[in-house]
């Protein structure tokens, strides 16, 4: 029997664990969770934010895990669905800011409806807080590859090799994403420093 | 650049919020609930089906024809090439 068949039949909230092709849902949940909230964390430095994004991918998870190939780890696996839900859940964000003046046109009280999510990251410390803040703020700005490759590497800790199956690149591809966002970042942060009210 | 990133290797990992699989699991079942079975769903598409093309077959077969342009002018008693109007 296909693996993956047999791993669906165990997906319900409550059985028990055989090894680890039987899983339950809770157990890949009690798993991984750290590392999704985290890696959300990162992606939107917002608690709520990230708990959304955080539920959204376990929700895909429990939908999809029938079709998990065992290809890569599942963690790997769950990695990529937090990656690709935080950055559409950016995308949408933005999208909504973009079109708030319309809203605005449809609303009776005449008010945006769409907040500016504000920075909350409970895994910095207060005296780095705003520096932190500074360089995220530049770190958004970059292409989303780039961003990935330098939050996997810098504040995951992930090897080349590592972010390499997460993103579905060679390492040397990986490398090169990682050197040209360290330079994107590094010319962002002087422009940052001259001009503290430029944030293109 | 190197004391910026490494500000970045400074951020500790926190722990998820609790009952997040409480949230997820409430959500996994609300769906559930919600959704449409797939009986229920190919039934109301065959009936759809089959009324509009009831009405299809109705328009075609039973719907009156125009009346023909000479029938109406012979019926109000008009000439069809009046000289007045040449």
């Amino acid at each position: 029997m296909k693996r993956s068949v047999f791993l669906c039949q165990y997906i319900t909230l409550s059985h028990p664990i055989d090894n680890i092709h039987t899983m339950t849902f809770e157990q890949i949940y009690n798993k991984n969770v750290k590392l999704v909230y985290n890696l959300c964390l990162q992606y939107v430095h917002n608690l709520e934010d990230a708990e959304e994004i955080t539920q959204d991918v376990f929700i895909s998870v429990h939908d999809s895990l029938n079709k998990f190939e065992f290809q890569s780890k599942i963690s790997t696996w769950i990695y990529r669905i937090a990656i690709n839900k935080s950055l559409d859940f950016i995308k949408a964000k933005n999208t909504k800011k973009r079109f708030a003046f319309i809203y605005r046109l449809f609303n009776e009280n005449n008010e945006i409806q769409y907040e500016q999510s504000h920075f909350e990251h409970p895994g910095i410390l207060m005296e780095n807080k705003e520096e932190i803040k500074q360089i995220f703020t530049r770190i958004d700005q970059l292409p989303p590859n780039q961003r990935t490759a330098l939050i996997l590497n810098k504040i995951e800790k992930k090897s080349h090799s590592e972010i390499a199956e997460i993103m579905l690149l060679s390492s040397k591809a990986v490398e090169s994403l990682i050197q040209r966002g360290k330079s994107n970042l590094q010319s962002k942060l002087k422009t940052a420093r001259v001009d503290p009210n430029n944030i293109v | 650049m190197n004391s910026d990133l490494d500000l970045l290797s400074q951020i500790s990992s926190v722990e998820a919020p609790p009952f997040l699989l409480d949230k997820i699991s409430q959500k996994i079942e609300g769906r559930k609930k919600r959704m449409v079975s797939p009986k229920l769903a190919y039934t109301l598409t065959v009936a759809f089906t089959v009324v509009l093309a009831i009405n299809i077959v109705f328009i075609f077969r039973y719907s009156t024809s125009k009346p023909n342009h000479s029938d109406w002018i012979g019926s109000m008693s008009l000439l069809e090439d009046h000289s007045l109007y040449k």
